[in-house]
């Protein structure tokens, strides 16, 4: 038997083999439990890692460089950012109070509106709302 | 900034600040580290977008990501005393039970996530820059300055090793 696909069966999944080397990994699988097996294995560890969520950038992160926050269409449902969101409106309400509030950049009511919802599911915020703001600060 | 620039800054951290922030989420489980490394990736795109000059865009980008993440890596270490009860604390924050679709969503993917921290450093980076921000092998090896066929090598053992935890 020649040798096993090895390496070339995740690159065979993602589509950077060569046409020679596809070849060689089709004919090779048809006779090749072994192979065959790996292959599903290789191919439930790839679906596994792009079935994780694709999070959403904290607003914080735009909003304290100054720029507004992504406008563009999600590609899967957001997750992360409520977290992040009521950092962000606990940073602004800071700021608003400590700071000038007119050198916040975006609106901070369609702000808090928006994330209010999130803001309020978890109480254990406060904690890394200072951590995180402390950073901000360094 | 320069005519030949094909996105301004602004552009980029709409564009990309995402993709940013999932690499380096991925790469850490820590979504208060990912937020500052996104930040400090930001800026120095910024900085450095008057020098760009047209080649892989991609690239260069996740190179300038790569470089941030290694050296915060490396500050992380020199304090390590700060570093570590806080990241319990909050991935505790992560696991905590909470009636909440959000907190579910982080869960659904908490073993997949654990299994990838648990990868050596070259391997989680090369199956996170694959397949989570869908960079091909040609642009995975520019922005981590390694041949092709090391990174397919990478992607491969990464991918044999979670299957591995997870099976």
């Amino acid at each position: 038997m020649k040798l096993h696909v090895g390496e070339l069966a995740s690159a065979y999944l993602d589509g950077e083999t060569t046409a020679e080397e596809s070849a060689r990994v089709v004919t090779h699988l048809e006779r090749c439990e072994a192979c065959r097996s790996e292959m599903a294995d290789l191919h439930a560890a790839r679906s596994a890692l792009r079935a994780l969520p694709i999070l959403e950038l904290p607003v914080t992160v735009m909003a304290d460089l100054g720029l507004l926050p992504d406008v563009i269409p999600l590609r899967r449902r957001p997750v992360v950012w409520a977290a992040a969101a009521a950092a962000a409106v606990a940073i602004f309400v800071g700021g608003a109070t400590l700071a000038a509030p007119t050198t916040v950049g975006i609106p901070l009511n369609d702000v808090s509106n928006q994330y209010e919802q999130q803001v309020r599911i978890d109480p254990g915020l406060t904690t890394p709302v200072g951590v995180l703001t402390e950073r901000g600060a360094e | 900034m320069p005519e030949n620039v094909p996105l301004t800054w602004e552009e980029v951290a709409q564009t990309h600040g995402r993709k940013i922030y999932n690499f380096a989420y991925r790469l850490t489980g820590n979504p208060y580290d990912a937020a500052d490394l996104a930040q400090e990736v930001l800026i120095r795109v910024q900085r450095g977008l008057a020098n760009y000059t047209p080649g892989s865009f991609e690239g260069w980008l996740w190179r300038i990501t790569r470089n941030a993440f290694l050296d915060d890596v490396r500050r992380k270490k020199r304090r390590p005393t700060s570093a570590l009860p806080e990241d319990l604390d909050r991935t505790e924050l992560a696991s905590s039970p909470a009636p909440d679709d959000v907190l579910a969503s982080i869960r659904l993917g908490d073993d997949v996530q654990k299994a990838l921290l648990g990868l050596p450093y070259d391997f989680r980076e090369a199956v996170v820059l694959c397949d989570i921000i869908g960079l091909s092998y040609e642009e995975i090896a520019s922005a981590t300055a390694s041949p092709v066929g090391t990174v397919r090598s990478r992607i491969h053992r990464g991918r044999k090793m979670l299957r591995e935890v997870l099976a």
